[in-house]
């Protein structure tokens, strides 16, 4: 609300934009874009996206270079934000003359900017128990294109599925926009999987919100690589009793690249749970940021709730800052946190030497296990997509 | 096959060891006694290359040459194996992932073929069994929630898949009960033959029951201060250190 950033927000005004968005341009004018003096966003360096001019593609969705490989399986894809029917084998799409429903309390002047641009997105309610993984495909082509999705899912009652958003570049600078609404009804399990791998000069501002009934259970793992800013934001509200959620992220950095993983876990009722463990690892002069903050409410007896956050330091000139936040209200509850950041650690690395590795060999395993140990609790079907997004980057060094 | 003479080292401005003398040729098992904060693990430190310790004086010879310029896992790649005290807990890296590697880099240092995974597998398999540990161990992350006595025993079990030929057990007793100290000492016995030499450093001599040394070595203030067979460390552990300390002095 204050002190924001205004810069771009009349070009964005000035887009064309879908029926009946006035209403979040307005919240983006009168909110402006979040800057160095809104807490949330202090380390975030929002500067360099603000001074570009992106701009949405409006039409068809260009196709992809050859490069760009599709996971196979049930997919949708989406080109600079816009649906590729010709590319997905699923149809559920979210028209952009849908209501402009959603439009998130104390939004961010990015989510604004979501809610007044997008044009597609995935719509899809998952019943039953679903054996395969939905793909969503996000590619953006550069060019400075400014890609809005917003996605809604709905797991009904019981229902258990498995969602997997990956993010590509492919090529440029380029702005992703993306919002994804998770509703899990009662007793639903939902496990998501966030794969970023876009270009460097582009920007990824995600947003993940998810509302868990009683007895579901929502799980997330967050890899993040590519973009040179990417910022995920999860909300999770714990709405009904007996919910639990379990939020894993990983951020590698090199080069001058920035990853905020933003976590906010709301226990709203009683016997909840929520565990965090974010880590980065970052080297050259790449930063990360993790904000994990849990609330709990005062209504929210036997709340339980573990976050941890572990920094792995590969250069002198490489920064992480961690900042659990805490805020409790109930008195019956165990909640635990703690935070590392350290370099790659001397007697593992003796060790290690000591059984014949080389210390490059010795540090590249140490590097990976830590890495690693964010995927161990992945499913079998999920574990090789991700393994093998990790094991792009290790390998690139 | 191991040659310590006059060795000095030192970690910042302060002497940890003030002139070992030891030669332990190939076949022997040797044990080291000594009581805490003396320098025995600074030794074995010393011996694999740590760079924590300087050396300030004298010189190390394994098999006839000075290995004072070699790195960690040049010396390892020569032969020389270290059972860690406290072995460490590596998090994410499956025990099979990091020994697989482990062996290559040795075999690929010594000119042989890395060895492919089904290999790697069938003489792991085989090598386990040694100490007792369950097969389902090499999945498991390096050390990660094993007990003491698990940490101990796969020691032992990469020193068998690595067939060192200088085998230097750093307080390989320390937190086992006699079950699994039995276990241990059976297992390193299993390794011993006329073409290896085991230096073992340890606080009590328990151990020693299982694992009979040819020589025993008593260790005080940075130096070896007695020499004898396997019933000076009997008499070390009914005695204690202060019995050697004033034999040295009243020596002098």
């Amino acid at each position: 609300m204050r002190h924001r950033d205004h810069t771009g927000v009349e070009r964005y005004a000035a887009l064309p934009r879908p029926e009946g968005r006035e209403g979040a341009i307005e919240a983006l004018q009168a909110h402006g874009f979040p800057g160095r003096r809104d807490e949330d966003w202090y380390y975030t360096p929002t500067k360099r996206l603000l001074e570009q001019a992106f701009t949405p593609v409006v039409g068809a969705a260009r196709s992809p270079g050859e490069g760009v490989v599709l996971p196979e399986g049930d997919r949708l894809v989406f080109v600079d934000g816009l649906f590729h029917a010709g590319l997905s084998t699923v149809h559920d799409v979210l028209a952009a003359d849908a209501p402009a429903e959603g439009l998130l309390e104390a939004p961010t002047g990015f989510d604004a900017l979501n809610t007044a641009l997008w044009r597609s997105g995935a719509r899809i309610e998952l019943t039953g128990e679903r054996t395969t993984p939905l793909h969503l495909v996000h590619v953006s082509t550069g060019d400075h294109r400014l890609a809005a999705v917003r996605h809604r899912l709905t797991l009904s009652a019981g229902a258990k599925a498995e969602v997997v958003e990956h993010y590509l570049g492919d090529g440029g600078p380029a702005l992703v926009t993306a919002v994804t609404e998770l509703q899990l009804e009662q007793g639903a399990e939902l496990e998501h999987l966030l794969l970023q791998a876009a270009d460097e000069a582009s920007h990824h501002i995600h947003t993940v919100r998810v509302v868990a009934q009683a007895e579901s259970t929502y799980r997330s793992t967050s890899v993040q690589r590519g973009a040179g800013l990417a910022r995920v934001a999860t909300h999770v509200e714990l709405l009904g009793e007996g919910a639990q959620t379990q939020l894993a992220g990983l951020a590698l950095g090199r080069g001058s690249r920035h990853v905020d993983h933003h976590v906010l876990v709301d226990h709203a009722v009683p016997r909840c749970r929520s565990e965090q463990d974010v880590r980065s690892v970052l080297d050259d002069t790449s930063r990360s940021v993790f904000t994990g903050k849990v609330v709990v409410r005062v209504d929210a007896q036997q709340s339980h709730s573990e976050q941890t956050n572990h920094n792995l330091l590969l250069s002198d000139d490489a920064v992480a800052h961690t900042r659990p936040q805490l805020e409790i209200y109930a008195d019956d509850v165990s909640c635990a946190h703690g935070a590392t950041v350290g370099s790659i650690d001397d007697e593992s690395l003796f060790y290690l030497r000591q059984r014949g590795l080389s210390a490059t060999q010795a540090r590249g395993l140490l590097m990976e296990g830590f890495a690693r140990a964010v995927l161990q609790g992945l499913p079998e079907g999920l574990h090789p997509l991700a393994e093998a997004h990790v094991a792009a980057w290790l390998e690139a060094r | 096959m191991l040659e310590l003479i006059d060795l000095h080292a030192r970690v910042g401005d302060t002497p940890i060891l003030k002139g070992v003398d030891l030669v332990v040729p190939k076949g022997e098992v040797h044990a080291i006694m000594g009581p805490n904060a003396s320098g025995k693990s600074t030794l074995s430190k010393v011996i694999t290359g740590h760079s924590d310790y300087e050396i300030t004086q004298g010189d190390i010879r394994f098999e006839g040459e000075s290995i004072l310029e070699l790195s960690v896992e040049e010396r390892a790649h020569r032969g020389i194996f270290m059972s860690f005290q406290h072995p460490v807990e590596i998090p994410g890296v499956a025990t099979s992932v990091f020994l697989k590697a482990s062996l290559n880099a040795v075999r690929e240092a010594n000119g042989l073929e890395p060895l492919d995974a089904a290999g790697f597998l069938r003489s792991a398999r085989e090598k386990m069994k040694l100490v007792e540990l369950d097969k389902s161990l090499l999945h498991r992350s390096l050390n990660e929630g094993f007990s003491g006595g698990e940490k101990k025993r796969n020691e032992v079990f990469q020193m068998a898949m690595l067939e060192p030929k200088f085998m230097l057990l750093d307080e390989p007793d320390s937190g086992l009960d006699v079950d699994a100290l039995r276990v241990v000492a059976g297992g390193v016995n299993a390794l011993r033959s006329p073409e290896r030499a085991v230096l073992v450093i340890t606080h009590y001599q328990r151990l020693l029951d299982y694992l009979v040394p040819d020589k025993t070595h008593v260790f005080v203030d940075g130096r070896i201060v007695k020499t004898g067979d396997a019933e000076l460390a009997k008499a070390v552990e009914a005695k204690g250190y202060q019995w050697v300390r004033d034999e040295q002095a009243a020596a002098r």
